[in-house]
């Protein structure tokens, strides 16, 4: 059970950082004021 | 690699562990671990300064104004994540002392041309620089360019309307917060404005290089 709860929020924080990353990869920049190197899968 | 990069990768790695992601996967997962911690430690940063001087109305407006502009205008960068809080904190905290201290008992008479003239200088700006890429993330593909250009003028006429419908309550209930929320808008676009060409470069230059060299943080990276 607790294995299972843990996968799940796993998986959940997962999405969500994939959504950051995507929605991240279709604006100029971050909004701070460094930009790390994008990784190439979200290169347009 | 700076501690948040580390830390990003660590994360990506335990996740791709448990759910057997592949390469790509893992990359994309700690590139927005690395957006999501360095955003929120700029932030948090940029509301401990204005708390700390009084200013956090002021400093959270500019902030977002600018950092709304900032996602598709692209401008100047800090070398490192570090750096670029630190960075943030000084300016956007910076803008909103001056903003308190020249323009507290600002009226509406000098309030309206000075936001004006904001106004058209960012507009004048973004139509001759923007968008302005930089060299970790290139922006080669004409279309995106033309869509960035696009939505940058969208986010600068939607702050262009809140300012208008604020200067409309301020004339129906004479509420001075507003016409402050005015001026923070048009001085967040305006810093962002000159980001994107060389004043404002030569100020994130000069203060990347004075950290670098007063605080010592080439240690902490």
């Amino acid at each position: 059970m607790k294995n299972k709860l843990m996968f799940y929020m796993v998986t959940v924080g997962a999405a969500l950082l994939t959504f950051i990353a995507f929605a991240t990869s279709v604006s100029a920049c971050l909004m701070g004021s460094y930009q790390p190197e994008e990784p190439k899968a979200l290169r347009s | 690699m700076y501690l948040m990069e580390k830390v990003s990768n660590d994360i990506s790695q335990k996740i791709s562990a448990i759910l057997e992601c592949d390469k790509e996967q893992t990359e994309i997962i700690a590139y927005g671990a690395l957006v999501l911690i360095q955003t929120s430690i700029a932030f948090i940063l940029i509301l401990i300064v204005g708390i700390l001087l009084n200013v956090l109305y002021e400093t959270v407006v500019i902030s977002i104004t600018a950092a709304s502009l900032r996602k598709y205008s692209g401008g100047a960068h800090s070398a490192s994540p570090n750096r670029c809080a630190v960075m943030g904190a000084i300016i956007f905290n910076t803008i909103a002392l001056a903003t308190n201290s020249f323009f507290s008992s600002a009226n509406a008479i000098t309030i309206v041309p000075f936001s004006a003239i904001c106004f058209a200088f960012v507009y004048c700006i973004l139509y001759r620089y923007c968008p302005v890429d930089s060299s970790n993330k290139p922006i080669n593909n004409v279309e995106f360019k033309k869509r960035l250009r696009k939505k940058s003028f969208y986010v600068t006429s939607i702050f262009l309307i809140i300012s208008i419908l604020l200067m409309i309550f301020y004339y129906i209930n004479y509420n001075h917060v507003l016409l402050y929320t005015i001026i923070c808008i048009s001085l967040g676009l305006v810093w962002q404005a000159l980001t994107l060409f060389y004043p404002g470069k030569f100020i994130t230059y000069l203060l990347d290089s004075l950290l670098i060299k007063i605080l010592c943080l080439r240690r902490w990276q």
